[in-house]
């Protein structure tokens, strides 16, 4: 497919970790919840305009995000949707092992077929490693692949890393997963960032990665990064 | 095997042992006003220039069929008197014979799908347990006369059980329940509807964890492979009040239960549609490898995420006529808004390379279809696209790409949709079939000038308009004398029908019309003795079902109205649904 937008960003993992509603968040700033779980079937395509400054002068771009179907009946099919993407989103939920082995394939997957792809980690439902966040007041989720394993992978594959979440387990509180136009960066804000902090230091994750999508387009590598994330 | 030459009226529809018909051709009503028309026409737009084709022999040759089979019915064992648990007993009386073979048989089954016999053995014993005599006597189809022979078949046929089948009673009253079979709600659910692969293995099942079932599966399986073995092929049964169909397509097997008023023939049908879901999910060729490959495949992992397709599929033949009628709904619009729409959609997508349909659905019903000459889309394959629109949530918020298989298409290969809707303000979904995979932003552009244009014309505010409209009642139509009505043009293979009246706001009530309309679509096509008029009156309503070369109709009324209300009335919606014709129906069949 020969996209119109500028920047193909596709996300890949296995169902029921996250993708879609990372991108409903990312696209509509909002989130459905889990009851309303629902699989995406095949893949659907949104798109986002956004402005980045080129050596001083803005310059509008076009992200198109392919959010694809984690069924494994799909997988045969994805290598349509990633084609020629500049980023991979690879997502793994932090409770569930299965997750973290696709990810691990995709990323070989991605590697060996679109070069100029860069790859992204990041590791969903962080919540549910809280106890108090757990609605019913249960214990929280043991995290179920070590955060140390996840950070040398994420070296290896010189993967930006992120982590996100949701605050609280009321629909109305905001996700603390950010992709801020016009530099879309991946991180959390202030408050929740103090708070994975805490519980980084109890699973040993590494939630201090913060990057750019946009590093994914070699123009914008210049001017793009002055105003990074605190 | 020789068998007595009675009737089996444990049997709903005879199995044919004669070569002279496919199998495959006793599937039902439903599926013969699809096939009808010699290979590869079959489609809507035969359905829209002509009339359905009835094949005058085809009565004539099931009958003969009937009669051969009632010679040669090596299943006449089977004499179904309880619910599914009860069959595999079931099916080991009458002579000791045929007994012991089927005693073998099932062993053999068991053993190939590793299923202890005790695991089934236990699944008869709450019958055993509660052995009311309902269960018992058989309760029994009234076209056959020689009820009175097969009880005394039965009686002696409960005197001979064989060793083996006591050594598995004896061994049933030590073991425990076997959970969700014995849990009355399961057991009294209206119907069931089971998938499972040909080793027995369960893929889906309507209630409960299909886990939890896998003794029954094998049970399924078992009964299906035994006629198989005989040469034969099992159908239907029915049994303690219930109607119990097969499908054997490929490598799977579909069983459907039923308590209410189906007929086996509507079934099949249903089973039908279960059947082509998978396929769309899977294509005939991918099911076919993975079976292929590995018997014993748990289908369970590739459907992941889709049984929610087939749950509301199976939920929705329960309630929508559509299925039954083999028709779409059309959203009514003046005819010059329609055409308007659909120059629009052809305009827009003259540039596209391969777009072979592109069908605009509003409310469930349809707004327009655009086909590609000399390619047809089949109800069928329609019916399955509706569903998927409607169960899936997500494409009103992003444009989805997804690859689909089309079975009365093609069931061997995907083509890719392009499925969005229309605005936030018109609930209108487009649906753009292509053969590419690769030109979503092609047709993702299309669908912006279309979107584009409709605005500047005018026409999204009309789709709009007609959805809320569409809640209208036979009152509001100006028929108070009717409750409910059903209409469909048998050439377009579309129907129209309000929304019904207080009486059937219900759902109880709403079931209890459905299942008349049911029993009624297959008595008026019923292959032995299709009728052309019922009017049929009992304490709750009077309903009227009328089939004609050009129209199918049926009608609900209040149990108090006469006859000459009912006529008077029906003369008055004909008269209608022929003066809205152009606006209830889509009667022409534009191509790209």
């Amino acid at each position: 497919m020969s996209p119109p937008s500028d920047v193909k960003v596709v996300l890949l993992g296995t169902e029921y970790c996250g993708k879609s509603s990372l991108v409903e968040r990312y696209l509509h700033d909002r989130f459905r919840g889990e009851n309303c779980y629902q699989n995406t079937v095949g893949a659907a395509y949104g798109s986002k305009l956004f402005e980045i400054n080129v050596n001083g002068s803005p310059r509008a771009l076009i992200m198109g995000i392919w959010d694809t179907a984690g069924s494994e009946r799909y997988q045969s099919m994805s290598r349509l949707y990633y084609r020629s993407a500049r980023a991979a989103i690879l997502c793994f939920d932090i409770t569930c092992r299965e997750s973290w082995a696709k990810v691990q394939f995709w990323k070989k997957e991605v590697q060996r077929h679109e070069r100029l792809c860069r790859i992204y980690l990041c590791a969903t439902k962080m919540d549910k490693l809280l106890a108090e966040d757990q609605a019913d007041g249960t214990e929280g989720h043991a995290p179920a692949i070590e955060g140390a394993v996840v950070s040398r992978f994420a070296q290896e594959s010189e993967a930006a890393l992120f982590h996100t979440t949701r605050i609280g387990s009321s629909p109305t509180t905001n996700f603390v997963f950010h992709l801020n136009p016009p530099h879309f960066t991946f991180g959390m804000p202030l408050a929740a960032r103090a708070r994975a902090r805490s519980l980084s230091t109890e699973s040993g994750l590494c939630c201090e990665v913060v990057d750019t999508l946009h590093r994914a387009l070699p123009v914008t590598k210049a001017g793009a990064h002055s105003d990074e994330e605190p | 095997m020789a068998t007595p030459s009675g009737a089996w009226p444990a049997l709903a529809s005879p199995i044919p042992t004669s070569t002279d018909m496919e199998p495959t051709e006793a599937i039902g009503v439903g599926e013969r006003l699809f096939a009808t028309t010699p290979s590869g026409r079959n489609y809507l737009s035969d359905f829209m220039h002509s009339q359905e084709p009835i094949d005058p022999d085809h009565d004539e040759d099931e009958a003969d069929l009937t009669a051969e089979a009632a010679e040669d019915y090596r299943l006449s064992t089977t004499h179904m008197t309880g619910s599914l648990h009860e069959l595999q007993e079931d099916a080991v009386i009458k002579d000791d014979k045929t007994q012991q073979e089927v005693a073998e048989v099932m062993q053999r089954s068991m053993e190939a799908c590793q299923i202890n016999p005790d695991t089934v053995s236990r699944l008869s014993s709450p019958r055993k347990r509660s052995s009311a005599s309902p269960a018992l006597s058989p309760e029994l189809d009234t076209d056959d006369e020689d009820d009175d022979d097969d009880d005394d078949d039965f009686e002696d046929a409960q005197e001979s059980l064989s060793p083996s089948q006591k050594r598995l009673e004896s061994q049933s009253s030590s073991v425990p329940d076997p959970g969700i079979m014995n849990s009355p709600t399961w057991r009294q659910q209206r119907k069931h509807v089971f998938v499972l692969s040909e080793s027995g293995k369960p893929i889906f099942s309507q209630h409960g964890d299909e886990d939890e079932l896998a003794s029954l599966m094998a049970v399924m399986q078992a009964m299906v492979s035994y006629v198989i073995d005989m040469g034969d092929v099992l159908k239907s049964m029915s049994a303690g009040g219930k109607q119990i169909a097969f499908l054997h397509k490929g490598p799977l097997i579909l069983v459907a239960v039923t308590q209410g008023n189906e007929s086996a023939s509507q079934l099949a049908v249903q089973l039908t549609y279960v059947y082509h879901q998978i396929l769309s999910i899977l294509t005939l060729g991918q099911l076919t490898r993975i079976f292929e490959r590995k018997p014993g495949f748990d289908l369970r992992k590739m459907l992941a995420g889709s049984e929610r397709l087939i749950q509301s599929l199976v939920r929705a033949m329960d309630s929508d006529p559509s299925f039954m009628l083999s028709a779409v709904r059309v959203l009514p619009l003046a005819q010059a808004i329609r055409d308007d729409i659909t120059k629009t959609v052809i305009q827009s997508c003259q540039k596209i390379k391969n777009l072979v349909f592109a069908i605009m659905i509003a409310d469930n019903k349809l707004v327009a279809l655009i086909r590609m000459k000399k390619y047809y889309i089949h109800p069928a394959d329609l019916h399955l696209l509706l569903n998927l629109v409607n169960t899936t949530e997500s494409f009103k918020h992003s444009e989805a790409w997804l690859p689909i298989c089309l079975p009365k298409f093609d069931p061997s290969g995907f083509v890719h949709a392009h499925i969005s809707y229309l605005s936030d303000d018109c609930q209108a979904c487009l649906l753009m079939i292509t053969a590419e995979r690769d030109i979503f932003f092609e047709v993702s552009e299309a669908k912006g000038k279309i979107v584009e244009v409709m605005t500047k014309n005018n026409t999204l505010l009309p789709i709009s308009e007609s959805m809320t409209k569409s809640k209208e009642t036979p009152a509001d139509l100006d028929f108070p004398e009717l409750r409910h009505f059903l209409y469909k043009s048998r050439s377009a293979a579309q129907f129209t029908s309000p929304i019904a009246a207080t009486a059937y706001q219900d759902e109880k009530d709403a079931d209890r019309l459905h299942g008349i309309y049911l029993e009624m679509q297959h008595q008026l096509h019923s292959p032995h003795r299709p009728l052309k008029l019922i009017y049929r009156g009992d304490s709750q309503e009077n309903v009227l079902g009328w089939v004609t070369q050009t129209f199918e109709l049926y009608a609900a009324f209040s149990p108090d109205a006469t006859k000459a209300t009912a006529i008077k009335t029906i003369n008055a919606v004909l008269k209608w649904c022929k003066k809205e014709e152009t606006s209830l129906f889509i009667l022409n069949a534009p191509t790209f």
